[in-house]
């Protein structure tokens, strides 16, 4: 069974990597292998009913979220 | 963010007062504007770095305030002409920042004029610094190298010289005090200072680099792909990838670091303690940021995960 930050990893790398997403929302085993995760069947089963739509969204709020403005430190 | 070290409030008041007296009254608005942006907390190591460097080498303290005067003149220089070129300043203000470069360029001269004459050992390396800003300006409109791992030592200087006018206050300094052997290691301290404050600069503003289709380090790093128009989208989708699924930066912002160590080992190795001090404030800047991107990014996946997958995650 995968972690809870190892699941994070999954959910994380779909949110940018067109391929992995694809290949995750297909055959979520076989992605997770990629990164040497191993997932149980209840984890398997609810990838696959993921939405690609959902990810966009969440991909969309993690890009807001976390591109705050930081001052810059000087003038160059 | 913490505060940084600085020169005391009534020596920048001195400042403010000389500024709004030795520029042009038709261009007072302006101004003001641009010394409210550039004024600490804001660019506190060009204020600084004159008083600084001048008590240090025992230079006389009047004259450690007009290489302040200078350098706040001559980088507001720096900053109008740097905005022009890549196109931050508005159509319509255009103009105006024009007039007051054209203005500031003179003020900043005169200083040094006033201090050093006509001092040939000043006024080379005065060039020297200007010519290696110039070519690091119209380098930064070039591409970079595809990769950070790519990057030469030369292209690491090239980053840094954006900044080289920095050094113009050193080169004073160290040449009023009669002290011109301590020019060269200043130099080198400051060029890694310049190198890493560079680098933590493009990993702060990437965003806005992409979207602007500058050149940006931070980019290169995450994305290892060349920076044009048509890679934009995936060059942004490489870097959002390396922030939700990669390292968060760590490698970048350990380069960041190791530089800063140098510039600080050097500088304390020279008894320069108020800009190791200043240094060693910058790394924790860096550190903070780099701590802060990995906390938010765990943080705000755990939550989204646990929105996506419920009961599984």
């Amino acid at each position: 069974m995968a972690t809870l930050a190892q699941m994070d990893r999954l959910i994380g790398r779909a949110l940018f990597d067109a391929e992995f997403r694809a290949l995750l929302l297909a055959d979520p085993e076989q992605a997770a292998r990629q990164l040497r995760y191993r997932l149980d069947g209840g984890q398997i089963a609810r990838i696959r009913s993921l939405d690609a739509q959902a990810l966009d969204e969440i991909a969309r709020r993690f890009e807001s979220a976390i591109a705050q403005p930081v001052q810059s430190l000087s003038f160059w | 963010m913490v505060a940084p070290p600085c020169l005391p409030a009534n020596e920048i008041a001195a400042v403010h007062a000389r500024w709004r007296a030795d520029l042009p009254p038709l261009f007072a608005a302006d101004a003001d504007a641009l010394l409210a942006r550039i004024s600490p907390p804001r660019w506190a190591l060009e204020w600084s770095l004159p008083r600084w460097l001048g008590d240090a080498l025992s230079v006389e303290p009047a004259h450690s305030s007009e290489l302040v005067l200078a350098n706040v003149y001559g980088l507001a220089y720096i900053r109008i002409q740097d905005d022009l070129l890549d196109g931050d300043a508005p159509p319509a203000e255009r103009v105006t920042a024009g007039r007051l470069s054209d203005a500031l360029y003179p003020a900043w001269l005169a200083v040094y004029r006033r201090l050093l004459g006509s001092e040939p050992a000043f006024w080379a390396r005065f060039e020297q610094y200007l010519a290696q800003w110039r070519q690091a300006t119209l380098a930064s409109t070039q591409p970079m190298p595809t990769s950070l791992r790519a990057f030469t030592a030369a292209d690491f200087a090239t980053l840094g010289q954006r900044g080289a006018p920095l050094k113009v206050c050193a080169a004073a300094a160290c040449i009023l005090a009669q002290r011109q052997e301590w020019l060269p290691p200043i130099e080198a301290i400051l060029d890694e200072l310049l190198v890493a404050a560079v680098l933590l600069d493009h990993a702060v503003d990437w965003r806005a680099d992409l979207a602007a289709g500058r050149a940006n380090a931070f980019v290169a790093y995450a994305a290892a792909q060349p920076q044009t128009g048509a890679r934009r989208g995936a060059n942004r989708l490489a870097v959002l990838n390396e922030l939700a699924a990669g390292a968060t930066g760590r490698p970048y912002f350990a380069l960041i670091h190791s530089r800063l160590a140098v510039a600080a080992g050097q500088a304390e190795a020279l008894g320069l303690m108020a800009l190791a001090h200043y240094i060693a404030w910058l790394g924790g800047q860096a550190r903070t940021l780099s701590r802060n991107l990995s906390y938010t990014t765990r943080q705000w996946l755990r939550r989204a995960t646990s929105e996506l997958l419920p009961g599984v995650a």
